[in-house]
């Protein structure tokens, strides 16, 4: 399978956020604000990755010992070590980023993404190099989501919006034309 | 660092306990499971060709690298009636895995039995584009005589190569003779074909007719038809 | 017995603190499987399944749990939860399990999960914990099946399975593609919102 394929595929015609439904929750969450948007999603980028990679060995060794229904469990416990990895580099390398993250890197263990994305590349059966490069697509998909919406809700903040429109309402909303625009990309490949 | 061990040591057992619960859970459950996969690979066999007995056939499946299995279709006398094709196509997304089904020198259905899917358009595109199938001669051009689903280029290449390679096996590994004449069961037109079969434009009216009246003798299209929409439900992935 | 927090505790998660409505939590499964009614209560059934449980489980071991390892502890159980519902789908409700696909694994990242279980699960004591899970799971329920009717219907014209509309009605395929979730899903909470906020102010008008 192609990779530049699996690539695109994971950024835009199968966007993880947008198409699939994944990482709703901090693309909800961390998106007021167009920088911390960004750092979470190369937080995350990161965290995919890797995980996807570190997963891909995990899955041959559940398979070769006969436990793969242990799948789910091995996987999250990965990614909450992963997760924990990260926030310690991040409080020695960037304590501004660090900060402003705040309570959400750590939810990053509980990113649908994450766990989804890994999920997906046992599902779909592919090889290391392909793993990662669906992990990397699918955070880079989730990042230009992330960022592209962070800008509409900053220019949404300003606007006057009537009460029940106000938070998540209208950020909803919002999203759901995106995902009409991000659906033009269906035919892409 | 000894506070770091012990709760490390006590998360471990938290662990076990779990894998314990897990391997219990999984004793009960892997009969079940492996019963229901098996019924839905059978599923897709049953979808093209049949309700007929489904023997493997054993075989050197070197260089046939998108045929998973062949299987003899066997009626009640336990006469071969015809074969069936499990099949793995790289789709766009990853694997879709499909059934085809060829009797008596043409293909009687191709069905799509898992893929990785999101919800999403042209589930109709897709049952019209593997009802193309049906009838179409089983030598290995043909199946890229189908029209692919538009927005669905690589998923429609990937299903039409891994028809074609059945059709190779069946005609080298067979013996079937699939040139374009020989007996071409009544072609089931559904509703929103591709033209594919204008080569019998004049008896397409009869053939129609015959078809309706010869309904009974056709299930495999039939069946293939209601398997499609059924796991048609998500669409093929889309390109 | 305390009847009446434990009648508090279960109601609270169905109307005070809905967790798609009013907490906005476990947004993913709630956009992903609601185009189709059936999935709603399949998979609002299965994360009460796991809610309660892992509640129980984690109320139970609340002194046994050292706070320092607690989020990993809580994986860990909660994992256990869901991979025992993946199997049990998979063995006896294999349609129910093709359709919601990856998204069963994914309850374990289902935020309403943690979130019950770091904030109530860990402090209360455990029948007080199953009714919260209860009350959380079932009002989830609700809530998406609710939304999965809606789509469903706009999107196929059916509502289970069986036809509503009229002749006439040419189904919304938006609906139930994601694009349609977003808005759907937002159109509903400003509802919500708005009924909410005009009976809030109507309280204060009466005082």
């Amino acid at each position: 399978m192609n990779l530049i394929l699996i690539f695109v595929g994971g950024v835009l015609v199968n966007n993880f956020v947008m198409n699939r439904f994944m990482g709703i929750c901090p693309f909800l969450g961390v998106s007021k604000k167009t920088e911390t948007a960004f750092g979470m999603g190369m937080a995350v980028t990161f965290v995919i990755t890797l995980a996807s990679v570190i997963t891909y060995f995990v899955r041959q060794l559940l398979v070769s010992l006969d436990i793969a229904y242990m799948q789910t469990l091995a996987f999250i416990l990965v990614i909450a070590v992963l997760v924990q990895v990260v926030e310690l580099v991040l409080r020695k390398l960037s304590y501004a980023l660090y900060q402003a993250l705040g309570v959400y890197l750590p939810l990053i263990t509980t990113n649908c993404a994450v766990l989804g994305a890994t999920i997906l590349n046992v599902d779909n059966g592919y090889n290391l190099v392909q793993s990662a490069v669906n992990g990397f697509g699918a955070s880079i998909g989730f990042t230009l989501a992330i960022v592209l919406f962070s800008g509409i809700r900053e220019k949404m903040e300003l606007s006057d919006l009537p009460e029940w429109m106000k938070g998540f309402p209208g950020a909803l909303i919002g999203a759901g034309l995106m995902a009409v625009a991000f659906s033009g990309f269906k035919g892409l490949i | 660092m000894r506070e770091t061990v012990k709760l490390g040591i006590r998360l471990m057992l938290f662990a076990l306990v779990a894998a314990l619960m897990l391997a219990v859970v999984n004793g009960v459950t892997a009969d079940p499971i492996a019963k229901n996969e098996n019924r839905k690979m059978n599923a897709s066999l049953v979808a093209v060709l049949g309700d007929y007995l489904f023997e493997p056939l054993e075989g050197d499946l070197t260089g046939y690298d998108k045929i998973t299995a062949v299987y003899a279709a066997k009626d009640d006398a336990g006469a071969t009636v015809g074969y069936a094709y499990e099949l793995s196509a790289d789709g766009y997304g990853g694997e879709i895995k499909l059934s085809a089904g060829v009797r008596d020198g043409a293909v009687t259905g191709v069905s799509v039995s898992s893929h990785t899917e999101t919800k999403g358009l042209g589930t109709s595109a897709q049952d019209t584009f593997l009802a193309a199938f049906q009838g179409i001669a089983a030598n290995p051009d043909a199946a890229f005589g189908v029209d692919a689903m538009s927005g669905a280029t690589v998923s429609s290449n990937a299903i039409r190569s891994a028809v074609s390679q059945a059709l190779q096996h069946a005609n080298e590994v067979l013996g079937m003779a699939g040139a374009g004449g020989g007996t071409t069961p009544p072609v089931e037109t559904a509703p929103a074909t591709e033209p594919e079969t204008d080569a019998t434009t004049g008896a397409t009216t009869e053939a129609a007719a015959t078809a309706e009246t010869e309904a009974a003798e056709e299930p495999a299209a039939d069946a293939t038809t209601a398997a499609t929409a059924a796991t048609g439900a998500a669409g093929v992935k889309e390109g | 017995m305390d009847w009446q927090k434990l009648r508090a505790a279960f109601t609270n998660g169905i109307i005070q603190e809905n967790p798609t409505f009013r907490l906005v939590l476990g947004m993913c499964p709630t956009l992903a499987i609601t185009y189709q009614a059936s999935n709603g209560i399949g998979m609002g059934l299965a994360t009460t399944f796991v809610l309660v449980f892992s509640n129980l489980v984690i109320s139970l071991l609340r002194k046994a749990i050292p706070e320092k390892i607690r989020i990993p502890a809580f994986v860990i159980i909660i994992a256990t939860f869901v991979s025992i519902v993946e199997m049990v789908m998979h063995a006896y409700f294999p349609a129910l399990y093709d359709t919601l696909g990856v998204f069963i694994s994914l309850i374990v990242v289902n935020c309403i999960i943690f979130a019950r279980a770091e904030s109530f699960a860990f402090k209360n004591p455990p029948l007080v914990s199953i009714m919260d899970g209860l009350g959380m799971g079932i009002g989830f329920t609700l809530a998406i099946t609710l939304l999965s009717c809606v789509r469903e219907l706009l999107g196929s014209g059916t509502v289970f399975g069986t036809s509503f509309m009229p002749e006439w009605f040419e189904p919304m395929a938006i609906a139930v593609q994601p694009a349609g979730g977003f808005i759907l899903l937002g159109s509903t909470l400003a509802v919500v919102t708005g009924l909410i906020a005009r009976s809030q102010r109507k309280k204060e008008a009466a005082k």
